[in-house]
């Protein structure tokens, strides 16, 4: 049985369809990668897992129980976190309060507390007491993992951390992901730049215009196919 | 292949047919006074003049976004002019009303340059401490009465314009032809006003009111002024309302600064008939009086019970059928009275429909 | 000179009591954006309340009061997880019209259950009581306890808002309502409780408001003009704005009293209408929105 599935997930904004039978499944312990060009449904796709858009009760499974229908509060509680795009932080919170109540509706019982988050990122210890609307982009995106860290997920999803960051804090960001696997936690990394995704992933998805275009390990596809199932080109 | 032709229109066959129905209705009314009971003439002055403020507030909150909780305030100061220029000015009601209504709509300005700088739920409190402020002025207006109120001497009344005549002509009572005249000026004033926001909404300002309602930032890079837009419909508005306050104190005949700012008589009910009836439309409040004038009739005996029902009725409307009666039924039936919706109608081959 | 700083230290005074009035008014739009209509008519619903208890159960005020507190907060809070919270969204409408209807309904509502005649609640000898000051100058008990309940009410919020986890999911729901599900923060329930605490405060309230003067099921819309305009003065910043606001407005009231019985409250407005026109955004306006 898989940590997470979807089954044939779709997701509506009003009379928009944003996708379109989505199937995909995370393995205990393992890293999912899914890209996909801008506006091919992988926000969506993070929205409909945590409950922010409702869906049908078996269209999302986790740990064997349909969790589509339930509202976001209560799948949160049942371990599965998201870093938001855009990060999303509180701005009348400081940067630690802002990691606290991460940890307001679940702490779990894992590694994840205050002092494992700054020893995590030892830059967030300094600016502890700073609204988190003073710190640079790079520093943001700490406090927004953190934060979704402090619920100690079984699943962590992120979405597009390396938007619109420097390569080498991008570089410093994704260091920080081994030391998250290592605790057991699954995650889910949703990113444009296939590179980086490619390099932690065990298992690819590829989305495009609601659908999956390409499922499988990032390994066995050449470049070609991948180019082709995020473009959606070739005649 | 020639090339289309369209125009835009906003008619459809209903409303055509419903036109017609309409003047009819408005010959029927005018006529009516002759040949009913002088009961039913005063209950539809009521209905008229409620008619009017809920059209009003229905494009003040309606369809531009001022949820007004102090239209009382032009209500009462229309009442108060209307006194003041009789008494004190000699001049005749039917005129007065008009005078009555210039000063609102200039009063409006002033009161504008403070509400305006309240947005969204706080302008509506804002508009009610300024109604406050109307009422306590004028309660402190000895001349008129002060905070016990006054009333118009029956010599003024009875001097309305026409009455003399419809006495000669018709040989009607002085107290029957005085009810007709305010009858006729009631009825001029709701259809007056029907026509007005009718008009005003297929406008270009109305078109831009309709953007404002949809996005007020969207609506302004399109060149809409959303400020003026707003500015012209609330100073319009009181104005009208202002005229309205004067004849409904014509017909009562005695002012009091509770009763003419009155909240809830000038305002809740107002908004209990725009609710129940449909809010953004302009049929909605018509039938939002007919059955506020039934409940009115058969359930204000009961006193708080029938304030408390109309409380509930409000909320138990806003809260699952939010478009009101007009608008369950209109979408049921697809029923336009008064086409506000352009459609395109493309001339050279049958009509396509695009939508909004 | 002394008559003058009386009438100041007396508006000061009747300050703390609008700003018991507006602290609900200012704690629920400052986290839900919700602006209740029929917020002075609760103030006088908690009034009644405390009055049943004292009658029904022959206790004093300050029991009835005790008692009052917990059956408010449960009011407060049904009032907004069953109704209030169907009408939040874009749209400004439906929480305006819905708290107006209820407005009426509950002076309404009242009129039936206790009639129309003015009440009060008595506390005995200390409702008179007063300490001199020298130079002719008293302040009453009363009244002083109720600017330093006001002050006490806002440490305790803040403390609340600053130092409890509540309090931080109180913050960060206003920041973000959609962002603070993920962080496992019911919405609904946050509000309500939001909703039961502003009706604590509204207890307490209207406790003062019992004993300070008469009142009845019609004066709740005043009573919201009061708070609404405390909290406009104060800017929707922060507590401490609303009791500057409330302290304004007091001493504006009190002045006018002074010139002329009459024009009290018309003071208290012009005094708004004032700074509206000079600081339309209060005098300590939030720092971002
Ligand atoms: N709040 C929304 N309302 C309406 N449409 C939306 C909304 N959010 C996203 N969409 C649409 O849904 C599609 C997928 O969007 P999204 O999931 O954000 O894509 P991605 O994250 O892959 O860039 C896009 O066509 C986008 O325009
Ligand atoms: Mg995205």
């Amino acid at each position: 049985m898989s940590l997470l599935e979807t089954r044939d997930l779709t997701a509506h904004y009003r009379d928009f369809q944003a996708l379109f039978g989505v199937n995909t499944r995370l393995e205990e312990g393992d890293t999912l990668a899914v890209i996909g060009a801008n506006g091919a449904g992988k926000s969506t796709y993070l929205r409909s897992i945590t409950g922010l858009l409702p869906g049908a009760p078996w269209s999302i499974v986790f740990n064997g129980e349909p969790i589509g229908h339930l509202p976001a509060a209560e799948i949160m509680k049942r371990g599965i976190a998201l870093v938001p795009e855009g990060r999303r932080l509180f701005p009348s919170l400081t940067v630690e309060e802002n990691l606290q109540v991460g940890a307001y509706g679940r702490t779990g019982d894992g590694a994840w507390n205050i002092a494992g988050i700054y020893s995590l990122f030892p830059r967030l210890k300094e600016r502890r007491h700073q609204a988190s609307t003073t710190l640079s982009g790079g520093e943001q995106q700490m406090v927004a993992i953190g934060r979704a860290l402090m619920s100690n997920p079984r699943v962590l999803l992120c979405d597009e951390i390396s938007l619109g960051l420097a390569p080498i804090i991008i570089r410093d960001i994704y260091q920080a992901l081994p030391r998250i696997k290592a605790t057991g936690t699954s995650v889910v990394i949703v990113e444009q730049d296939i590179q980086q995704a490619m390099k932690v992933a065990d298992r690819l998805y590829c989305f495009q215009k609601g659908r999956i275009s390409l499922a499988g390990s990032p390994a066995a596809f050449s470049r070609d196919e991948i180019h082709h199932a995020y473009f959606g080109t070739r005649q | 292949m020639q090339q289309p032709r369209y125009r835009i229109e906003t008619a459809v066959e209903a409303t055509r047919i419903f036109a017609f129905a309409g003047i009819g209705l408005v010959v029927v009314l005018v006529l009516l006074p002759f040949f009913a009971g002088r009961g039913l003439v005063q209950d539809l002055i009521f209905v008229f003049y409620m008619l009017a403020l809920a059209q009003l507030w229905n494009l003040l909150a309606g369809y531009a976004g001022l949820v007004s909780v102090g239209q009382q305030a032009f209500v009462g100061l229309g009442g108060y002019m209307l006194f003041a220029f009789t008494v004190y000015g000699g001049i005749d009601p039917l005129l007065a009303i008009v005078l009555a209504g210039v000063v609102a709509f200039l009063l409006a300005f002033p009161t504008a340059l403070v509400v305006f700088r309240l947005r969204g739920a706080y302008f509506a409190i804002g508009t009610w401490v300024v109604a406050e402020v109307y009422r306590l002025v004028f309660a402190q207006v000895k001349p008129l009465g002060g905070g016990t109120g006054t009333s118009l001497s029956v010599g003024v009344i009875n001097g309305l314009f026409g009455i003399d005549f419809l006495r000669e002509v018709f040989g009607l009572r002085t107290s029957l032809a005085r009810d007709m005249v305010m009858y006729w000026t009631a009825l001029a004033l709701a259809v007056g006003t029907v026509l007005v926001v009718y008009f005003l909404l297929r406008s270009r300002r109305g078109l831009g009111l309709a953007a404002i309602r949809d996005s007020e930032v969207a609506a302004e890079s399109v060149g809409v002024d959303s400020f003026r837009t707003k500015l012209w419909v609330y100073v319009l508005t009181a104005g009208i309302t202002g005229m309205v306050g004067a004849l409904i104190y014509l017909q009562t005949a005695r002012i009091s600064p509770d009763a003419a700012f009155s909240v809830l008589q000038w305002t809740a009910y107002v908004i209990f008939i725009v609710v129940i009836g449909g809010i953004g439309t302009i049929e909605g409040p018509i039938v939002g009086v007919l059955i506020f004038y039934l409940l009115q009739n058969y359930l204000a005996g009961f006193g708080t019970w029938y304030l408390i029902l109309l409380g509930a009725l409000a909320i138990v409307i806003m809260l699952f059928a939010p478009s009101g009666i007009w608008g369950y039924v209109s979408a049921r039936f697809n029923l336009v009275l008064f086409p506000l919706r352009r459609r395109l109608v493309r001339l050279n081959t049958e009509k396509v429909d695009s939508g909004e | 000179m002394n008559g003058w700083l009386n009438i100041l230290i007396q508006g000061t005074l009747l300050g703390g009591l609008y700003a018991l009035f507006a602290i609900g008014l200012s704690l629920i739009f400052g986290i839900m954006r919700l602006v209740n209509l029929a917020h002075g008519d609760l103030i006088v619903l908690a009034a009644f309340v405390i009055l049943a208890v004292m009658t029904s159960f022959g206790v004093d005020v300050l029991t009835a009061l005790a008692i009052s507190l917990p059956v408010m907060f449960a009011v407060g809070f049904v009032l907004q997880y069953v109704i209030l919270n169907r009408t939040l969204g874009r749209d400004i409408l439906p929480p305006l019209l819905v708290t107006f209807g209820f407005s009426i309904i509950i002076q309404n509502g009242l009129q039936e259950a206790f009639s129309a005649d003015s009440q009060r609640l008595s506390a005995g000898a200390i409702e008179t009581a007063s300490i001199q000051l020298g130079g002719g100058l008293a302040v009453g008990v009363m009244p002083l306890l109720t600017l330093l309940t006001a002050i006490g009410v806002i440490f305790a919020l803040n403390a609340l808002f600053y130092w409890a986890p509540l309090g931080r999911a109180f913050r960060a729901t206003s920041d973000d309502p959609m962002t603070a599900q993920l962080m496992g923060i019911d919405n609904r329930r946050i509000f309500a409780i939001a909703m039961g605490i502003a009706m604590i405060v509204t207890a307490i309230a209207a406790f003062y408001l019992g004993i300070r003067a008469n009142f009845d099921p019609s004066i709740g819309p005043a009573r919201l003009i009061y708070a609404f305009e405390a909290v406009i003065i104060g800017g929707l910043g922060s507590l401490w704005g609303t009791l500057i606001g409330g302290i304004i407005l007091g001493v504006a009231q009190t002045i006018g009293a002074h010139i002329n019985p009459e024009w009290q409250i018309l003071a208290g407005h012009v005094a708004f209408l004032v700074i509206l026109l000079l600081r339309p955004r209060g005098l300590f306006p939030r720092a971002f929105d």
